[in-house]
């Protein structure tokens, strides 16, 4: 196979922006300076270029620059944040909220904080994945410190109401963390106005590079968390590591034209995801998963009715798709997320996550959408259980 | 899940072999199914026997990862036009050996033995109760 697959993966990464290849290069070469070095231009110039993508960083979601705080990404923000949160302030409570559906990097490190003596409560989610301020404010009790909901759904796009989660929160004095990995890019986030204490963010998922994110930690009501990094007091003592310019610069610029870029790229991508979904759904027995409304427009996930997962798969070797989340198809275990939508677990290993990007083109889309109707036709023409069905 | 398929097996899977049906209540047809859908895969192989006793004819059809589809392709292929006892001395380690299958994938091998076996005493109970 000489041509490469149609890319229809960008959940799981984007390609890094040419333009912020661009801009991380020189960081990579004459450009060495360490941020932390105060006696000469090296180091200054590298600090400039560090708070100037903190500002870019900060602009995208309407913060202030001095409340990001640089990690090594998405996993790492939610582990300074969970455990940084309830490590301060496990004096006044033990309890965590968070949601069944939430990423591997909040889940586990949840299991994490319950093995040290915390208990928390995994709210379930009806089938369009969304869940219900109600349900989260019963949830909260008065030793209830932190509660931990995604923006953006991985695997099935869908959008939380944050605004009014964060409410609730604010009313029971709990501290709110966002896990925005998916949403950068994908979704307008203000700050100014969201009730949100903290905030983690991923480069590579918005057309920068691997191994860098960021931390929002508001300052007004002030956040305090405990670092679970320590070394040279770097990023005020949360988070010691030297800071790898390069990769800080390259999250800044793309960041940057997220932010310029959104409103032109936002509708084009819609339009292309509902021709997929227009083309998919031409098919019998296909199942969208979660609710299509609160959705971010790069997102399609499908269940194929008929059709065994592995071999859907194998069969559209043309596309790069992933079935379930990126991080968990190492296993054959269906995915956690569309079990808990209610999904049984055969259509749960016969779905297929599309995730569109910038680069997405209609003729892409075409060619996937004859793709998939090939192979899932051949699969149940094959089957003889579609035979009884049909 | 990344799961590398040897050149026959990818092969069977994308063309696959001889899928369908035949008659199953046609007394030189015998039919055997095997496996669930719940269980990882559902196989059923079909023979129409001539009055040789030769293999005349085979069908499949398989619901389940490319291994299965693949085994049901390559039982359908190999047993056609060869005696009934050759079909009924394959064993699961032939299968595995001729499409190199992943050890996780083993099982496929076995339900198209099993599935075999069952088309060729599916055969013979009609045979026997119409003489």
């Amino acid at each position: 196979m000489s041509l490469r697959p149609i890319y229809l993966d960008h959940a799981a990464t984007t390609p890094v922006d040419p333009r912020v290849l661009d801009a991380m290069l020189p960081w990579l070469s004459e450009r060495f300076g360490n941020p932390a070095s105060n006696t000469h231009c090296y180091g200054w110039e590298a600090e400039d270029a560090v708070e100037r993508a903190r500002e870019q960083v900060a602009h995208l979601v309407n913060a202030e620059a001095r409340e990001i705080i640089w990690t090594s990404g998405a996993t790492e923000a939610n582990n300074l944040a969970l455990k940084g949160a309830a490590h301060f302030h496990a004096e006044r409570g033990r309890h965590i909220v968070t949601v069944c559906t939430e990423h591997k990097a909040v889940l586990d490190t949840c299991a994490e904080l319950e093995r040290q003596g915390f208990e928390v409560s995994y709210l379930p989610v009806p089938a369009t994945g969304l869940l219900d301020p109600d349900t989260f404010a019963a949830a909260l009790r008065p030793d209830t410190i932190l509660a931990s909901v995604m923006a953006v759904n991985s695997e099935i796009g869908v959008v939380q109401d944050i605004a009014a989660l964060g409410h609730v929160c604010r009313s029971h004095g709990v501290i709110f963390h966002v896990d925005a990995a998916q949403a950068t890019g994908k979704v307008a986030i203000d700050l100014s106005i969201l009730p949100v204490d903290l905030l983690s963010m991923s480069a590579h998922k918005t057309y920068g590079p691997k191994g860098v994110g960021a931390l929002y930690v508001r300052r007004k009501p002030r956040v305090r968390l405990l670092a679970q990094m320590h070394g040279g007091g770097h990023e005020k003592g949360l988070r010691s590591g030297t800071l790898p310019t390069h990769q800080i610069v390259g999250m800044g610029e793309a960041f940057q034209l997220a932010r310029l870029e959104m409103a032109d790229e936002l509708p084009r991508i819609q339009a292309l995801r509902d021709r997929l979904w227009e083309g998919v759904s031409m098919l019998d027995e296909v199942w969208l998963n979660g609710d299509m409304q609160c959705r971010i427009p790069h997102n399609l996930n499908v269940s194929f009715g008929h059709v065994e997962g592995e071999s859907l798969l194998a069969g559209l070797g043309a596309i790069a798709v992933s079935s379930g989340s990126a991080c968990t198809s190492a296993s054959q275990e269906p995915s956690y997320v569309l079990r808990a939508l209610g999904r049984s677990d055969e259509l749960a290993r016969s779905s297929i996550r599309f995730s569109l990007g910038r680069h997405t083109t209609e003729a892409e889309i075409d060619a996937a959408v004859l793709e998939l109707r090939r192979v899932v036709e051949r699969l149940r023409s094959v089957s003889p259980l579609w035979e009884l069905a049909g | 899940m990344r799961m590398v398929y040897s050149e026959a097996l990818t092969d069977h899977f994308e063309q696959p072999r001889h899928v369908g049906r035949l008659d199953g209540a046609a007394l030189d047809v015998g039919t055997g199914q095997a496996g669930t859908q719940e269980t990882g895969g559902v196989l059923r192989l079909q023979i129409r026997v001539d009055e040789n006793g030769l293999v005349a004819e085979t069908c499949f059809k398989a619901y389940g990862p490319p291994a299965l589809i693949a085994s049901g392709s390559w039982l359908a292929e190999t047993i056609r036009g060869g005696s009934l006892a050759q079909a009924g001395a394959l064993t699961h380690q032939s299968i595995v050996a001729a499409l190199a299958l992943a050890p996780s994938r083993w099982y496929c091998a076995l339900l198209a033995e099993e599935a075999i076996r069952a088309a060729i005493q599916d055969y013979k109970d009609k045979q026997r109760a119409y003489v």
